[in-house]
């Protein structure tokens, strides 16, 4: 009795063990379960909030194209700005070839980093481009935001033009600026490929040109933007002169171009520019050089170039030594002061030597004219 | 019993809820974008840009409404981009505005609004 007595009592201790290790590890099991259950939760809110972090990102991406060309060995040369606070990669080049039916596109695939404020020149050099054809181009962020600007040829945009011809009304022998400003007014595209000026002079002959524009093509005009171009001419004739500008392909119609007209007429007297130019200073019996530039607007030769010695009371010897449009007179001595030593007609240079014999101080005016133009220099003997 | 009971419960609940969960969280981790539209008459031809952190697997695309793609999934890994071709119902009228869904396999949608 009292052996089953106490086996009746150790199974009912073991099974209620056995109870127990069941109970907890049932929990245990459930435990473990909610604990995977939590990092499973807490792994999907990691990545809701990383792809939050993208998309804020990603509408912080504030990418600009400054400037599209083309470069001489035909390829694509984008130069673009991160004006966003975050980094950005432009991961792929897309172009569009808009004047093809169907028309093209092609991604060419880059990696250029683009810090914040930072501007990257240069992009697109392994993309093959031609001139003349209507294209969009479009930079691709690796957060999938895409910039597109059109890129088209100059045939196909109508500039605004304004053309200044300064001053309107000048004498023979003055100088003419020309200002040609090629305006792109128009909101597409976005850039011209290339803007060459084109400026046309009539009678032909009228002007001689002095300088030309530094840069006569302006590659990339952004809409908005102008290209600015100046001609020097020197009047060579009287008469009215036509200028007319425009810009190579520019499309037809008189928008494109632009007519100013410049007056050229003769200078009262004749002349208008004589100058002197050499030494303000002589030995006393050693022949000196001077030159006498002188321009003569009638193209005739008429009025002639004089030149003149005013001195009292001095031998000055002077004579013509050369020069263009020299006529010569032959050596002259003076006194009596005034004299005339030589002619020249039109425009030209007259080379001259003086030469006298004086104390040492001694001052006298060397003086030319053309016409009622006139130039003087006083010379002091040393 | 009851042991073996609860550990099959609770399995299959964890289970039904990770598989629900990475199902949710890989369409989290789903972006793109349709980078460009362009037609000629009835052709269109669509761009779109994988820049989400996992592949996705493209299963249909509708324009206004009217299905044009159900060519069975195409993938598009991550970073990349494919060139969608289909043909639209009805002529594409130049100047008039068309809305292009795409949907992914695993359900996400994406709306571009397009001037032809």
């Amino acid at each position: 009795m009292q052996l089953r007595g106490r086996l009746r009592e150790d199974k009912g201790g073991v099974g209620t063990l056995i109870a127990a290790v069941f109970i907890i590890m049932i929990i245990m099991t459930g435990y473990s379960l909610s604990l995977l259950t939590s990092n499973k939760n807490q792994e999907y809110y990691n990545t809701l909030r990383e792809m939050s972090d993208l998309d804020y990102a990603r509408s912080r991406e504030n990418i600009s194209i400054k400037d599209v060309r083309i470069t001489t060995n035909l390829k694509l040369n984008v130069t673009a700005e991160n004006d966003g606070p975050e980094w950005a990669i432009i991961k792929w080049i897309g172009l569009f070839d808009k004047t093809q039916y169907p028309e093209r596109d092609t991604y060419t695939s880059v990696s250029y980093s683009l810090s914040p404020g930072e501007l990257v020149k240069g992009m697109g050099s392994s993309v093959s481009v031609s001139w003349g054809k209507n294209y969009v181009v479009q930079l691709v962020t690796d957060k999938g935001n895409a910039i597109v600007q059109t890129f088209y040829p100059a045939n196909s945009v109508k500039c605004k033009l304004e053309l200044l011809a300064l001053p309107s009304s000048v004498y023979i022998g003055n100088n003419i600026t020309v200002l040609l400003i090629i305006t792109h007014n128009q909101t597409q595209p976005d850039y011209i490929q290339n803007v060459t000026a084109k400026l046309t002079v009539n009678p032909p002959g009228s002007v001689k040109l002095l300088q030309g524009p530094q840069q006569i093509s302006i590659l990339g005009l952004k809409s908005g933007s102008s290209a600015f171009f100046k001609w020097i001419y020197n009047a060579t004739q009287t008469g009215t002169i036509y200028f007319n500008a425009s810009y190579v392909q520019a499309p037809q119609g008189t928008y494109t171009i632009s007519q100013v007209v410049s007056k050229v007429s003769q200078t009262p007297g004749g002349g208008s520019q004589v100058t002197i130019t050499g030494p303000s200073t002589i030995t006393s019996g050693s022949l000196t050089s001077y030159t006498i530039t002188a321009l003569s607007q009638d193209g005739s030769g008429v009025p002639y170039t004089q030149i003149t010695v005013v001195a009292s009371n001095l031998n000055v010897n002077i004579q013509g030594v050369g020069g263009d449009l020299w006529v010569p007179k032959g050596a002259i001595t003076l006194p009596p002061p005034p004299g005339v030593i030589g002619e020249a007609g039109a425009t030209g240079q007259l080379a001259i030597q003086i030469s006298l014999t004086a104390a040492s101080g001694t001052t006298f005016t060397l003086y030319a004219n053309c016409g009622t133009a006139y130039s003087s220099m006083t010379v002091t003997v040393r | 019993m009851l042991y073996a009971y609860s550990a099959t419960t609770f399995g299959t609940a964890y289970s039904q809820f990770s598989d629900r969960t990475s199902t949710n969280e890989d369409m989290a981790k789903e972006r793109f974008a349709v980078l460009s539209i362009w037609s000629s008459t009835n052709q269109v031809n669509a761009t779109v840009m994988n820049y989400g952190e996992i592949d996705i697997m493209l299963d249909a695309a509708y324009l206004n409404g009217i299905r044009v793609l159900s060519s069975g999934q195409l993938k598009l890994s991550s970073g990349q981009l494919i060139s969608l071709k289909f043909t639209s119902g009805t002529a594409i009228q130049q100047g008039k505005t068309y809305v292009l869904i795409i949907v992914s396999k695993r359900g996400t949608t994406v709306a571009t609004s397009w001037k032809a």
